[in-house]
């Protein structure tokens, strides 16, 4: 019999009982489960089994070796060979200017989005590539909104400050957080004319 | 990155059993991550993504340790004995980890991500790309798996 099926003796079926004491579930029927001795041994034994499974997730489980640091090393061997491929979107509108915001004219009106929106998308996917620990400007305290962004006529420059992890060669780390933003900026926003200059301005050292 | 590294180790741990080929996958992992970051789409949670990676590097390890010779597979067919056994100090902690490593894989990583990690159905979802409902599934039937697997040691 697949466990799927399996039934007690008092003719219920297991399943709901997994349930209760898996997710603390209530009793599908509390009257009979508080009268059935199968159904209360059951779940006894249930519940011991999920303060294993509790005893087991909270076990410190660590690894020996420095996992990051050697995966940093591979890419290291091989990188500069290969630059990130280009964003494999269509060219998107080009922006105009606006006051603080870029301007995308439709036919059916105009999209205005402000420069912040692209600093915090910039900023995001920055954070999120492998080998950045934070951004530049947030050290020197909310004063600077980080990243920076430039609008001119028909273009787009967006500045981030990086501090970074000490591995991969860093013109191969910065073209990686280059064609990521430039990939979400282009497929969030729409746009393709756009500049990320990045500065490499600290690296952390812990660890 | 570095917070990414002991989850992914974790859940690499609980899913081949063995450290040594835990190790490897995760390493594996973040070099692939790396190397795809330009593809990475960020209305999907980083994570999530690098959950996604680390697992599909378990399963590819998996999967290579059957096809392998004969000294190899067995690893696979009797995890009881390997240092992460030898390591769990109490015997239940040690039934679990060894019904968990005889769990299919489709059973073993929800299993894993929900009991172990503490993700929601929603996020188990989104790693591997299923409805939150079959993502009830699966974890029901590896759930009712698992106790029939731990109840002999009890």
């Amino acid at each position: 019999m697949s466990p799927v099926d399996a039934v007690l003796e008092c003719g219920r079926p297991l399943g709901p009982l997994v349930e209760q004491a898996a997710e603390g579930r209530p009793p599908v029927d509390p009257e009979h489960q508080a009268a059935c001795r199968h159904c209360r041994a059951a779940l006894a034994e249930l519940d011991g089994i999920w303060t294993d499974v509790g005893d087991l997730a909270r076990e410190e489980v660590r690894s020996q070796s420095d996992l990051v640091a050697a995966a940093m090393r591979r890419i290291r061997t091989d990188a500069g060979e290969q630059a990130p491929p280009p964003p494999a979107h269509p060219r998107p509108p080009v922006a105009t200017r606006g006051a603080g915001e870029v301007v995308l004219d439709g036919s059916r009106g105009t999209t205005h989005i402000a420069a912040g929106v692209l600093a915090a998308i910039a900023g995001r996917v920055a954070l999120a590539t492998p080998g950045v620990r934070a951004l530049g400007a947030e050290r020197r305290g909310p004063r600077r909104a980080a990243p920076h962004v430039e609008l001119a006529r028909d273009s787009v420059a967006i500045t981030l400050e990086l501090v970074v992890e000490l591995g991969p060669p860093l013109p191969a780390l910065v073209a990686a957080v280059r064609a990521a933003v430039l990939a979400e900026v282009a497929a969030l926003v729409g746009l393709a004319r756009v500049r990320v200059h990045v500065t490499v301005c600290d690296v952390a050292v812990e660890r | 990155m570095r917070r990414h590294e002991s989850a992914a180790y974790r859940v690499a741990v609980r899913m081949l059993g063995r450290p040594a080929d835990a190790e490897e996958a995760v390493q594996d992992a973040f070099v692939a991550a790396w190397r795809a970051l330009p593809g990475f789409r960020a209305r999907s949670r980083f994570s999530t993504w690098m959950h996604r990676i680390t697992i599909n590097r378990c399963l590819t390890a998996i999967a290579a340790r059957r096809a392998a010779p004969a000294p190899l597979s067995g690893a696979e067919a009797d995890p009881g004995h390997g240092p992460l056994e030898a390591a769990a100090a109490r015997e239940g902690t040690r039934a679990v980890t060894a019904a968990i490593l005889r769990l299919n894989p489709e059973q073993r990583v929800p299993l894993i991500l929900r009991e172990l990690e503490g993700l929601s159905y929603d996020e188990i979802g989104e790693v591997l790309d299923l409805t939150p409902a079959a993502v009830k599934g699966r974890l029901h039937r590896a759930r009712l798996e698992l106790v029939e697997a731990v109840r002999p040691w009890r």
